[in-house]
């Protein structure tokens, strides 16, 4: 009931929230930003369950499981970018997020280096 | 008293000469088979067929060469063993070619499953990003064994010319010992020729025209923006025409050149045979029948070989060809599971792999069927002489 302890956590944020913003606004964004912390630590456990199941069905077929951990890490970079990005974007700061996105993009395009390198050695090896 | 003796007469007339006669047969029987196989023996030697058996032997790993050389002369070949060796390497080659593929679907569905979570985040270099890493993923497994595969169909190729090229002279003084002076004087040279320059053509010019095509189908799927998938498509629907013409062409002049001169070959040892029996007082007729079971037994010997060279052939490409069977038959399989839950490019990109394996498979068949008809061809040219006696 994983679920329903995150939907609690939203709830009892928004009306923390919806309460502070009448007598200190300032205080809202910091009750927000805890709020997604809790969330995603709350999913952690469950994400950590599928990226186990998925290294399992990995390693039991012939894949190269350097590259497929490249490619979970990039989605977890995705998502704790995007989280990061939201919630400068909630408080009103785009610049700040654009910027995160920016790095974001570039930590994930620096970690695909090696695979860009990886396909094309394969079609140079290919080649006569 | 008469009528008995006359009894007996017949009764020793007719029951002592009957034993005699039946071992006396047998005997000669031994004689003859005896005769046979030392003919058989001399004429193995004077042709020099060990060295070409020992040549033979390096091709064929675990199967007895010169075993069934000699069942071959004999007439009795055992199927069952080639049969198992075939069966053992094409579930080999599946089982490899499926990993391939369960390994290319897993990619596909971790990707999938990651797509779900990477989608919903409004971040759109992240889900392209992940696509290009799933590409090229597969890509990485799918081309993990590809040298190699051309590397195999390579050798193979380069073991089939210098084989052919082994083959074909011994053929051919085979050829010239069964009677057929002409033929095989037109035939060697041509033979050689075209199948040395066939098999130069398809290793240094098809093989690489095909994998550049292949290169650029992997790079065109990479991206929505440069597609060079037509190229990619004209090149290898080039390479499949030149494959066609070629062997039609290998075809056309093998036929004529065999059609041509074998009855030529024919008039010529008549004319020889009945020289010797004409001219030769006394004796002559009996030469004239020696030549004729001299030229059998080099034709059985010939044939023989012809057996064997078709055999050898058969075991240097059995490997590459039904490897690529396997690749093909897998990858076309794939393409088809995949397409419910992969990305239209990734079906795309693992179909014209299959693709690709089909046509070296046709480069494979090609060489083999060319090699198999140029000898059987030599084979029959000798036999149609020789039926003009």
């Amino acid at each position: 009931m994983d679920i329903v302890k995150i939907i609690g956590v939203g709830f009892i944020a928004v009306i923390i929230i919806v309460i502070l913003k009448q007598y200190r606004p300032e205080f809202a964004i910091y009750a927000s930003i805890i709020a997604g912390v809790i969330i995603i630590l709350m999913i952690t456990d469950t994400l950590s369950g599928i990226i186990n199941l998925l290294q399992d069905i990995a390693n039991r077929t012939n894949v190269n499981t350097q590259f497929l951990k490249i490619l979970m890490k990039i989605t977890g970079i995705a998502i704790l970018t995007e989280f990061a990005v939201s919630i400068c974007k909630d408080s009103g700061e785009t610049a700040v997020a654009n910027k995160i996105d920016i790095g974001g993009k570039v930590i994930i395009i620096s970690m695909s280096i090696p695979i860009i390198r990886a396909l094309l050695e394969t079609v140079l090896k290919i080649l006569p | 008293m008469k009528k008995i003796f006359l009894v007996l007469l017949i009764c020793v007339i007719y029951i002592f000469p009957n034993v005699s006669f039946a071992t006396e047969k047998s005997s000669n029987n031994e004689e003859i088979k005896n005769e046979q196989e030392q003919t058989l023996e001399n004429q193995k030697q004077s042709l020099g067929i060990g060295d070409f058996l020992s040549e033979a032997k390096k091709y064929t790993e675990d199967i007895d060469v010169t075993e069934l050389f000699n069942s071959a002369i004999s007439g009795n070949l055992d199927n069952t063993k080639i049969l198992k060796y075939i069966i053992n390497i094409l579930g080999d080659n599946l089982k490899d070619a499926l990993q391939v593929m369960s390994g290319v679907i897993v990619v596909i569905i971790i990707h999938s499953i990651l797509k779900t979570i990477s989608e919903n985040l409004g971040n759109e270099s992240v889900a392209k990003i992940a696509y290009y890493i799933q590409y090229i993923l597969i890509v990485t497994l799918i081309m993990g064994n590809f040298s190699n595969i051309i590397e195999d169909i390579k050798i193979s190729i380069s073991d089939l010319t210098s084989f052919a090229n082994t083959l074909i002279p011994l053929l051919t003084t085979l050829m010239i010992a069964t009677g057929n002076a002409v033929s095989s004087h037109m035939i060697e040279p041509i033979l050689l020729l075209v199948i040395t320059f066939i098999g130069n053509f398809i290793t240094n010019v098809l093989i690489p025209i095909v994998l550049v095509s292949t290169a650029l189908g992997i790079i065109s799927k990479i991206s929505d923006y440069a597609q060079v998938d037509k190229l990619s498509k004209f090149l290898k629907k080039g390479s499949t025409l030149v494959l066609t013409t070629i062997l039609t062409l290998f075809m056309s002049l093998a036929t004529l050149e065999g059609g041509i001169t074998s009855g030529l070959d024919g008039m010529t040892l008549k004319a020889g045979k009945s020289l010797v029996s004409n001219a030769i007082p006394v004796v002559g007729g009996i030469l004239g029948d020696a030549i004729d079971t001299v030229l059998g037994y080099s034709n059985i010997i010939k044939n023989a070989v012809g057996v064997v060279g078709i055999f050898v052939i058969i075991c240097i490409c059995i490997k590459p060809i039904l490897n690529l069977t396997a690749l093909t038959i897998t990858y076309y399989l794939g393409a088809a599971l995949c397409q419910p839950i992969a990305d239209k490019k990734i079906v795309s990109l693992i179909e014209q792999m299959g693709g690709t394996f089909k046509i070296f498979l046709a480069i494979m068949f090609t060489i083999t069927v060319m090699l198999i008809i140029g000898i059987a061809i030599v084979m029959r040219i000798s036999n149609s002489g020789l039926m003009y006696q």
